[in-house]
């Protein structure tokens, strides 16, 4: 009768075990390694895409504001709040003393998010914007600079500092990640 | 023989090697994209440096002169950049530069900037003829092809005629209702429109009681600025507690930043629509500015606080829930014109109006279009409209203010002595004090600006042309004496469309009667302007633009006027060179 000696068993089965005990640490490694690689790629698209965002519009804003709308505000330009005046635009060009505002604020409620909001005026081709753009926000400030970065208030900026933090992934070793972009405003 | 288990353990391994290798390619997979986008930011905002780099070279060729329509292709560091420009009117040019990483062939991110660049201060004059308040006379068989906007009254003799529409504002009374002027030293300089001392000064407003009630037409405001910002929004609001009254906005203005100049001097401020005033009710005229270190205003104030019936107040925002504001210790200089005089357009046998009448009195008029009038007589019209509210005084288009700079300009190049009454090839820029006569033929380019202290006498076929160096630019000739052009003679541009001369006498009529600006049979393409003085006009034939304190026609004289003026720009400096105009910033 054929079959497996003894020994034959006794070797494989070693075999298996060693490779199979190796390759559960491979896996379990990897998948560590893997979700907190995808969960940094999550958090730096959101991060590069929230600055990206602010920076935009921040550029083309020809001045902050103290709040919108300008009687009885909603949102007020502060640390966490930046209120923008960015001139309107239609297929001619910009709309000569006409403005859309733009506002990024992070959500009073849940802490972890972080809004845009557009108002564009009637005349305007921009689109209206109702969005979060990031779900992972930690903290967000906003620092007023003059053109020599003194800090001042947020209606005479002619700079702004945008710092975003994001949470760190749920794995132990997690760091949160932060980006920082100073601004110029253009239409100033 | 034994079998070999090797298949089993080969095909164990391929599978081991599988996973760990589909792990790896994942974690790699994701590092990838993560990098990517890292990259795509750094390319998209290299993308918008090379744009911005692309509106800097515009701007230095456009300054080097000649004529610069743009690059399809500019290699830079890393990256491309491609340059259009296109001018919309002969001051301004709209460059839209994108800029291409790392190549335009094959971009991996492309960004376009756009923005206005500007040349000059334009001033617009928006009609063929403007009167200021000295009104209109027109003789037996005078007429003007073209329309007409008057300060003051208008008389038509027998069978003159106006082809187009005909306005006259409702008069405003000569004489300032309420004002408040500072007088050295206790005048002061009180800024506003930036942040002081850590507030916001930027909404700021003067409180008055008019002594009469009735509509108020204009007010004067005596300002300066710093930089250059904007246009402001003048607002006239009711009161509430001491306070102006968020709730209750009067009327609004435009105060035009063009008009107002780094030293002090009176602007004028119209309104958008009519609005009547009670007698010793507190009224506040309100100035509302955003904040700018750079470019802010400065207006002149009273720290004796001499004005009795009013006060100055300040707030960060007059148009939050709460509006705070904070009393100033000045009375800031200002004047108020009450309306209520009586205006009209007043004609005679056969004349006529091609288009609509719009003034308060109406008289002895055919009028081809509609009649917008209180009170009328004797008049036929295609439709009638009682009750009109009257037309709004007009601006005149230049300030005391720029003419001021153009006369320390002209003394600034240099300053000759002494009458000009030979013929030369060129004139200016400079001051010559004394009196300048050209006759007989003479052809003179003009190099602006000029400041003539005398009179200013052409005759006999003489021609003053604009330097044809100044392309799409005007030029400005000032004279303080009386301007004389008689028997055909020539006012011209450089050549180029859209570039005038204008001719200003700050000469003022009003008090002496004593004609500024005489036209006789001659020929103006450029732009003649007697603010303060009575323009007397015989026997002309074409004229561009005509603006003065008073108008009269001779019998017979036909007056053709080009139809719009496209604002014409005079070169905001020796230099005169394109700089980009604020608030036209655009990334697509």
């Amino acid at each position: 009768m054929k079959g497996f000696t003894l020994v034959e068993i006794l070797i494989v089965t070693a075999i298996f075990l060693i490779v199979g005990t190796v390759l559960a640490g491979i896996l379990v490694n990897n998948t560590g390694i893997y979700n907190s690689q995808s969960s940094l790629v999550t958090s730096g698209l959101n991060t590069n895409d929230a600055i990206h965002e602010i920076e935009n519009f921040t550029r083309q804003a020809s001045s902050v504001v103290s709040g919108y709308p300008d009687v009885s505000p909603t949102y007020i330009s502060n640390s966490t709040t930046l209120v923008l005046k960015v001139p309107a635009f239609n297929a001619l060009g910009v709309i000569a003393n006409t403005y859309d505002y733009v506002v990024f604020t992070k959500d009073n409620a849940k802490t972890n998010l972080l809004w845009e909001y557009i108002f564009p005026d009637a005349l305007s081709d921009r689109s209206s914007q109702n969005r979060v753009l990031s779900s992972i926000l930690q903290s967000v400030e906003f620092i007023y600079l003059d053109k020599n970065d003194n800090i001042v208030t947020a209606t005479s900026a002619e700079k702004v500092k945008t710092q975003i933090t994001v949470l760190p992934g749920s794995n132990v070793s997690d760091k949160s990640r932060s980006s920082i972009i100073v601004t110029n405003l253009r239409n100033i | 023989m034994k079998k070999s288990e090797s298949g089993q353990v080969l095909v164990l391994a391929i599978i081991v090697v599988g996973l760990v290798l589909l792990n790896s390619l994942a974690i790699i997979g994701g590092a990838n994209i993560y990098s990517q986008n890292t990259y795509y930011s750094v390319q998209s905002t290299h993308a918008v440096d090379l744009a911005e780099a692309g509106v800097d070279k515009a701007l230095a060729s456009l300054n080097l002169g000649g004529s610069y329509s743009g690059d399809t292709e500019l290699n830079l560091d890393n990256g491309s950049v491609s340059i259009k420009v296109t001018s919309p009117n002969q001051s301004s040019k709209i460059i839209e530069s994108t800029g291409y990483y790392p190549s335009k062939q094959n971009p991996k991110s492309q960004k376009t900037v756009k923005i206005t660049a500007s040349k000059g201060v334009g001033y617009a004059f928006n009609y063929g003829v403007l009167v200021g308040e000295g009104g209109f006379e027109m003789e037996n068989n005078s007429s003007i092809n073209g329309s007409v906007y008057s300060n003051g009254n208008i008389s038509m003799s027998n069978n003159a005629f106006i082809t187009g529409d005909v306005f006259v504002a409702g008069g405003t009374a000569p004489l300032s209702d309420q004002q408040n002027i500072c007088s050295s030293p206790s005048c002061s300089d009180y800024t506003f429109g930036k942040n002081i001392a850590g507030n916001d000064v930027l909404d700021v407003a003067q409180s008055f009681k008019p002594s009469i009630s009735g509509n108020i037409n204009k007010i004067s405001l005596r300002l300066k600025k710093v930089g250059t910002p904007s246009d402001i929004v003048v607002r006239l609001m009711a009161d509430s507690g001491g306070k102006p009254d968020k709730g209750n906005v009067l009327t609004t203005g435009t105060l035009t930043a063009n008009l107002v100049t780094t030293s002090y001097n009176w602007v004028d401020i119209t309104f958008n629509s009519p609005v009547s005033l009670s007698l010793d009710t507190t009224y506040w005229i309100m100035l509302d500015t955003s904040s700018n270190n750079s470019n802010y205003w400065v207006w002149s104030a009273d720290s004796l606080q001499s004005y009795t019936r009013g006060n100055t107040a300040w707030s960060s925002n007059w148009s939050v829930r709460n509006p705070v504001w904070t009393s100033a210790l000045y009375d800031l200089d200002f004047k108020t014109y009450m309306g209520g005089v009586v205006t009209s357009i007043i004609g005679a046998p056969g004349v006529t109006i091609g288009g609509s009448a719009h003034a308060d009195n109406l008289e002895n008029l055919a009028i081809s279009g509609s009649a917008y009038y209180q009170t009328k007589n004797n008049i036929t019209a295609a439709k009638y409209y009682p009750n009109s509210t009257d037309p709004l005084p007009a601006n005149l288009p230049v300030s005391e203010g720029n003419i001021s700079e153009w006369k320390q300009r002209a003394q600034d190049a240099v300053v000759y002595t002494g009458d000009i009454s030979s013929c030369r090839t060129t004139l200016g820029p400079g001051k010559y004090v004394g009196n300048v006569t050209f006759a007989n033929g003479c052809n003179v380019v003009i190099n602006d600006p000029i400041w003539i202290t005398g009179n200013l006498d052409l005759n006999n076929n003489s021609i003053l042309r604009l330097n044809s160096n100044y392309a799409e630019s005007s030029g400005v000739i000032v004279v303080d004496g009386i301007i004389t052009m008689a028997n055909n003679v020539n006012i011209n541009g450089s050549g180029t469309a859209g570039s005038y001369i204008m001719v200003l006498t700050t000469y003022d009529s009003r008090v002496n009667g004593q004609t500024a600006l005489s036209v006789n049979n001659s020929t103006s393409q450029g732009i003649l302007y007697a603010g303060l003085g009575i323009a007397h006009i015989a026997n002309v034939s074409h004229l561009t633009e005509l603006t003065a304190w008073k108008v009269k026609l001779d019998n017979g004289v036909t007056i053709n006027y080009d139809t719009g003026l496209s604002s014409p720009f005079f070169s905001s400096g020796p230099s005169g060179s394109y700089s980009i105009v604020k608030g036209t910033y655009q990334i697509k």
